[in-house]
């Protein structure tokens, strides 16, 4: 049999499948805008071109052909498998098995947490018993800014602070993402970001502590600071990881190895953004209110608390992952 | 066996169908990323407009849009638009599983996060995103989100029905005996030659003077005179199409 002769033989079945497969793309594509009679006729259908394509792959009739049936092969493939996208779990699951993630993967933390605190620290004591050191890292005009901003207890407007909800919406959360993102070049992103931040940090803290100013900023972060502080460390941690994946993939080729640790990345950065969601929204309609500063130091407690027994003790009854499980 | 550099996935079914793909490269997806980012500067330029009385709540809610445009706008696309964001439909660019199946949440948001990485610009000229560097070396044109997500972002091919560029003459094909010594290899190739409408005539008859005479000492005569004409010959003998190119 001939190319044309094959093709005009064929030709019914596969305007059959491209009708099915235009009625399945309507509107919200999928097999449920087709009947039970039309999803058994389309499989079977599928099942058809199977054969067809490889007779034509095997007899070379003609990249035209095969261009042909590879796209309708590919259309029917996906419309009547589903994959991960159906095995996987929902997207709260995955929220909830965050704390899990990062339980396992401590060292990250710890790593990334000692990185950001340590340069914090050191940051913050060198501004404190150096006046030029604050200039030096933050520049004059952003010393005078922070001198500004802090020389009084920070109280805005409503208006400023819806604002500025906003703001660090995109701004926190975008910080942690990209320091996650450039985890992928062998993890010297998130160093960069801890290390800048950390400095950054406290250089302000530092030298607002030495001018006196210390309680107008130490009332304004402690709220929203466990929750902020901690999670840009552990955004830093899952880059962190992503980037030892890709230095020591162990068994597995660099590629293999990184692709499963995606699931449990995936996890982390969820847990990440809810955290900095939590931080954005104190941060930007509380902690600039005129509330005494006892009751900001107690929300900061309060929030360590929770931070700390998320992390620490929450989930510990949900099942491993699967990726996980095997390892 | 080594796979060729010609920009096709290879898929295998459950069914142990196999089937290809097209891939797309850095400049279709360059322009598809170029439209996306237009029609959000739009959306944002509308949203500006609209929030605009709303004062302190509405630089707020900006701020939220102008987190959302970065960081889930793609993702959301891909997951409820079968792998297309605006910029890729138009371009009929898809976002699949390597699997060639539709792409999870979170194959969509993992890819779109390293966006993050994958936009950072290069040091040398300043102009070329990072991602730009595996896709060139990457036999499936993947970007680092596309390594770390699993996915593959594939580009649907133009339906391009091989007519030739000419018709064979009824001389040149009376000429020829009437079973061709031609394996499915050559009559892919004459195909491929057919095809070739885009090339100059001089082009053409540069290729044709390299391939005609392989087949011509095959069928046992010296080169032909006109390659070109000859090849085609070959091609509409080999394929039957003699009444399909004489008739039109």
């Amino acid at each position: 049999m001939g190319p044309d002769q094959f093709a005009a033989r064929r030709e019914p079945q596969w305007t059959r499948l491209e009708s099915l497969l235009a009625k399945a793309r309507r509107r919200a594509p999928g097999l449920g805008q087709l009947g039970p009679s039309e999803v058994w006729q389309l499989s079977k259908l599928y099942r058809g071109l199977a054969a067809d394509l490889m007779w034509v792959k095997r007899e070379r009739f003609g990249s035209e052909m095969e261009l042909r049936l590879e796209r309708l092969a590919s259309e029917a493939h996906r419309l009547l498998h589903k994959g991960q996208a159906s095995r996987q779990s929902g997207l709260l699951s995955q929220l909830l098995d965050f704390p899990g993630a990062v339980r396992r993967n401590r060292a990250w933390v710890l790593i990334a947490l000692g990185l950001f605190y340590g340069t914090t620290l050191v940051g913050g004591l060198l501004a404190w018993f150096d006046q030029v050191y604050a200039e030096a890292i933050l520049g004059p005009q952003q010393v005078l800014l922070m001198e500004d901003m802090y020389g009084e207890a920070a109280v805005r407007s409503v208006e400023a602070n819806l604002t500025m909800t906003g703001f660090y919406v995109f701004n926190n959360v975008g910080i942690a993402f990209r320091c996650f993102a450039t985890g992928f070049l062998l993890g010297i992103g998130p160093i960069f970001y801890m290390v800048f931040n950390g400095l950054n940090l406290g250089a302000v803290a530092g030298h607002l502590v030495r001018i006196g100013a210390g309680g107008n900023i130490g009332a304004f972060v402690v709220s929203h600071a466990p929750w902020e502080l901690t999670a840009i460390g552990l955004a830093g941690a899952a880059g962190l990881q992503m980037g030892w994946a890709v230095i020591a993939p162990g068994r597995h080729t660099r590629l293999g190895r990184l692709r499963r640790v995606g699931p449990e990345l995936m996890r982390q950065v969820l847990g990440i953004a809810a955290f900095l969601l939590v931080a954005a929204l104190i941060e930007g309609l509380w902690s600039a209110t005129s509330a005494p500063a006892w009751v900001k130091l107690s929300c900061g407690i309060v929030g360590a608390v929770l931070v700390g027994w998320i992390l620490i003790f929450s989930g510990r009854r949900r099942p491993l992952p699967e990726d996980v499980r095997d390892g | 066996m080594r796979a060729p550099l010609d920009g096709v996935a290879w898929i295998e079914t459950p069914e142990q169908l196999g089937f290809r793909v097209h891939l797309a490269g850095p400049v279709r997806r360059g322009f598809a990323w170029l439209l996306d980012v237009v029609l959000q500067a739009l959306l944002l330029g509308v949203l500006a407009w609209a929030l605009g009385g709303l004062g302190g709540l509405g630089q707020g809610l900006l701020f939220v849009a102008l987190f959302f445009f970065t960081w889930l706008y793609f993702a959301l696309f891909e997951v409820t638009m079968q792998g297309r964001s605006p910029g890729k439909r138009v371009l009929r660019l898809q976002v699949l599983s390597e699997d060639g199946l539709p792409v999870s949440a979170r194959q969509a948001l993992l890819r779109n996060l390293l966006r993050g990485a994958d936009l950072l610009l290069l040091p040398a000229g300043g102009i070329l995103p990072l991602g730009v560097l595996p896709m060139i070396f990457d036999r499936r044109m993947r970007r680092f989100g596309d390594m770390l997500a699993g996915t593959i972002v594939t580009a649907e091919p133009r339906d391009r029905p091989i007519r030739a560029f000419a018709r064979p003459s009824a001389e040149s094909l009376r000429g020829l005996p009437p079973i061709l010594p031609l394996d499915r290899n050559d009559l892919e190739a004459l195909d491929g030659f057919a095809a070739r409408r885009h090339l100059g005539p001089h082009r053409r008859a540069e290729l044709a003077a390299i391939l005609a005479p392989v087949y011509a000492r095959r069928l046992g005569r010296p080169a032909p005179r006109e390659p070109s004409e000859f090849l085609l010959a070959l091609w509409a003998r080999g394929r039957r199409r003699e009444e399909q190119t004489r008739g039109a």
